[in-house]
């Protein structure tokens, strides 16, 4: 055996042979460690009961999705319906043209406006009604910036209002001014999916949002301008959710947030129609 | 932009027309109030789902939410007791039990919160209606079948909260369709005006509705007539028709089944929610 | 039998004692923090993981089996209907298109922020007190 690496000609005289297998350069990267035998039980599915990581989903009755199967989805498909409507294209990477030997293998020219690619508007059909996929809580505090043991007490508000275990938030730029380093804790996000998502929206559109004295609706204006529909909640408009009124004296410290309810609508103005169908005013 | 209606459901015949009579029907539902009825198979397979769910909830954090020394612990204690100390002496013929926090972490953890409500008041049900502000009451959950469905008002909005309904009215007591208005050939108004102002002409003046949208969701041909179909919900008050030998009822889809003309039903079924 | 029942009267006693050994030195603050970072994380807290039976497991299998099969058919009924309901209102829109040009720019008008009321509720498990609203404001 070999112990030492060595450069010299005799190492290779000294082997037995070699190996005359062409070696293999595989085009996917494969993560080697995860085919160990040991990390089996992770590669299954979460749906799988003899998976470690196993969660039943369809635990209850779920009345938001039979709303929206019974009565919106159905309704939103006449609402959008436009006869003959045609695709919008949306801004696409273009070539620079033919008429010069430089042009054949440069990158592609950037999309007009923006330099973005957006993507193509398709007509409302049955196949594609707008339909809500997740809502995400995205918690920023600069007084984590300061305390840094508020992160702990703002996962614990999230969690508790959610029932999903959030995601710590790190700094990931350096500003002096503003006390903020990169790699310290500034806040949480979660994203909800399903009967979580479905409970927090109706907690929120029947118990909390009523209850908001300054709340008079989303904006009209709001939007990603890809179908996302954003709100945010003062510190002091989140104590009304019923899960933290009661134990003020175990949150003390209670913290705005954002949420985004992410839809597979491609403009904004169809994410908002769906948006009112399932209980939220908007103002005039 | 008012559109005359000439005749509620005409019977005229426009046999010597060529060119079709052109009619909005509307098709006015009052969409569940409360969840689906759910079949057998269904609440059996969420409970089953529940049950593996509680299984594999983690340990409830009881020294969190009952601070030690508290009254509300000592009462959350009486209500859970603790579960059979692992007691290295005794034999357990059926595996040890494996405590971590208060919990066995081999079955699911049961629960039970103290009340929030006094027993005296559950005792005295006169008390109790008139207290509905008292927060700490006991909260009963109102039945899902109404009096309406007990005595089978077919006319009553409150009855089949669990399902659509909708509206059908009749002129003669025998012959049941949908509210249908005829668009007057001289002057046209668009579709779902037609369908309004011929609604509140018949009765719906002390209906608050919301349109769902100005295209049609259907055409039906009947004999020189184009029926096009426009879509709304009821959202609160009560239709109250003016003349009184029109009668109503609010149906469900498998009713609408007994009540509607056989070809009629074939053609528009699809429009009416299974739920 | 007398040494097991002081154990279980002595031991939560014990285990409190050492959970808030170094009480006296934190603030409750520090206390509620503590609390807070022990109730989010799962040390302890996990159960045992499912060890199911061969028999027990074909069971679930069938069970998730059946559910599979009864949701595909509810869903494609949904989609069926659905398409249908799409279908008819092409049909509609094409037929007033040759027949009733006039009517048909009014039906195609695009109805812009136009919001769904907030009366239409979702519906809830069990019904309210009044399960309708008769009076109207006009």
């Amino acid at each position: 055996m070999q112990l030492a690496r060595s450069f010299s000609t005799c190492a290779r005289a000294l082997r037995s042979g070699y190996s005359t297998v062409e070696p293999v350069h595989h085009l996917v990267k494969i993560n080697k460690a995860s085919l160990k035998p040991g990390m089996t039980q992770l590669l299954k599915s979460k749906s799988d009961i003899t998976a470690i990581g196993f969660k039943p989903v369809e635990i209850s009755q779920d009345r938001v999705r039979e709303h929206y199967n019974n009565t919106v989805k159905s309704d939103l498909m006449l609402h959008f319906y436009e006869h003959d409507a045609k695709t919008v294209e949306g801004q696409k990477f273009r070539e620079w043209g033919t008429d010069s030997p430089y042009k054949m293998y440069r990158s592609m020219k950037k999309p007009r406006g923006k330099g973005k690619a957006t993507r193509n508007i398709k007509p409302i059909t049955s196949k594609n009604v707008p339909e809500l996929q997740s809502i995400v809580i995205n918690l920023y505090a600069p007084a984590i910036a300061e305390h840094k043991w508020l992160s702990v007490s703002a996962r614990a508000f999230i969690a508790q209002i959610t029932n999903v275990k959030p995601q710590l938030l790190r700094n990931r730029s350096n500003v002096i001014g503003w006390k903020i380093r990169v790699g310290r804790p500034c806040g949480c996000k979660v994203e909800l999916k399903d009967r979580d998502m479905h409970q927090f929206l109706t907690t929120l559109t029947e118990l909390v949002l009523p209850r908001i004295r300054t709340f008079t609706g989303l904006k009209p204006t709001t939007g990603d301008t890809h179908g996302n529909i954003s709100m945010g909640l003062t510190e002091e408009d989140v104590k009304y959710f019923p899960e933290v009124e009661h134990f003020q004296e175990l949150f003390p410290n209670l913290f705005g947030f954002h949420i985004t309810f992410k839809t597979t609508a491609r403009t904004d103005e169809q994410a908002r129609t769906l948006i009112s169908s399932l209980g939220f005013p908007f103002q005039k | 932009m008012k559109g005359r209606i000439l005749g509620r459901i005409s019977l005229r015949a426009y046999s010597t027309d060529l060119k079709p009579v052109v009619s909005s029907t509307l098709l006015i539902s009052r969409t569940p109030i409360i969840s689906e009825e759910l079949t057998a198979f269904e609440s059996q397979y969420y409970k089953y789902n529940n049950e593996l769910w509680k299984r594999l909830m983690w340990t409830f954090p009881k020294w969190y939410y009952y601070k030690d020394g508290t009254i509300s612990e000592q009462m959350f204690k009486e209500l859970n007791p603790a579960p059979v100390f692992n007691n290295p002496n005794v034999d357990f013929p059926n595996g040890r039990p494996e405590i971590r926090q208060g919990r066995d972490r081999r079955f699911k953890q049961e629960l039970k919160l103290p009340k929030t409500y006094s027993t005296e008041v559950e005792r005295a049900d006169e008390t109790a209606a008139e207290s509905s502000d008292n927060l700490s009451r006991k909260i009963v959950p109102n039945s899902r079948i109404t009096k309406a469905d007990e005595t089978k008002d077919l006319t009553s909005l409150e009855r089949k909260l669990a399902r659509t309904l909708y509206l059908v009215i009749s002129l003669d007591g025998n012959k049941w369709s949908l509210p249908n208005f005829e668009m007057s050939r001289e002057e046209k108004v668009p579709l779902h005006k037609l369908a309004e102002t011929g609604f509140q002409s018949i009765g719906g003046e002390t209906v608050n509705y919301y349109n769902v949208s100005n295209t049609p969701c259907h055409l039906h041909h009947s004999e020189n007539k184009k029926e096009y179909f426009i879509k709304s919900h009821i959202l609160a008050g009560k239709f109250a028709p003016v003349d009184n030998s029109t009668k109503f009822m609010w149906l469900a889809k498998e009713e609408l089944q007994e009540y509607l003309e056989g070809a009629y039903y074939e053609d528009v079924k699809h429009l009416f929610n299974d739920v | 039998m007398l040494s097991s029942s002081i154990k279980s009267a002595v031991l939560p006693v014990l285990r409190t004692f050492v959970r808030f050994k170094s009480k006296a030195d934190v603030s409750p603050s520090t206390q509620r923090v503590i609390g807070q970072m022990s109730a989010l994380s799962a040390s302890k807290k996990q159960p045992k993981v499912i060890r199911l039976s061969n028999e027990d497991l074909i069971k679930h299998k069938s069970i998730v089996n059946a559910w599979n099969l009864y949701r595909r058919r509810k869903v494609s009924r949904q989609r069926d209907q659905l398409n249908k309901q799409y279908q008819s209102i092409v049909d509609a829109m094409e037929d007033l298109k040759q027949s009733e040009p006039e009517l048909y720019v009014w039906a195609n008008t695009k109805q812009t922020n136009k919001k769904f009321p907030l009366q239409l509720r979702v519906p809830t498990d069990y019904p309210p007190s009044q399960p309708w609203v008769y009076n109207v404001k006009k």
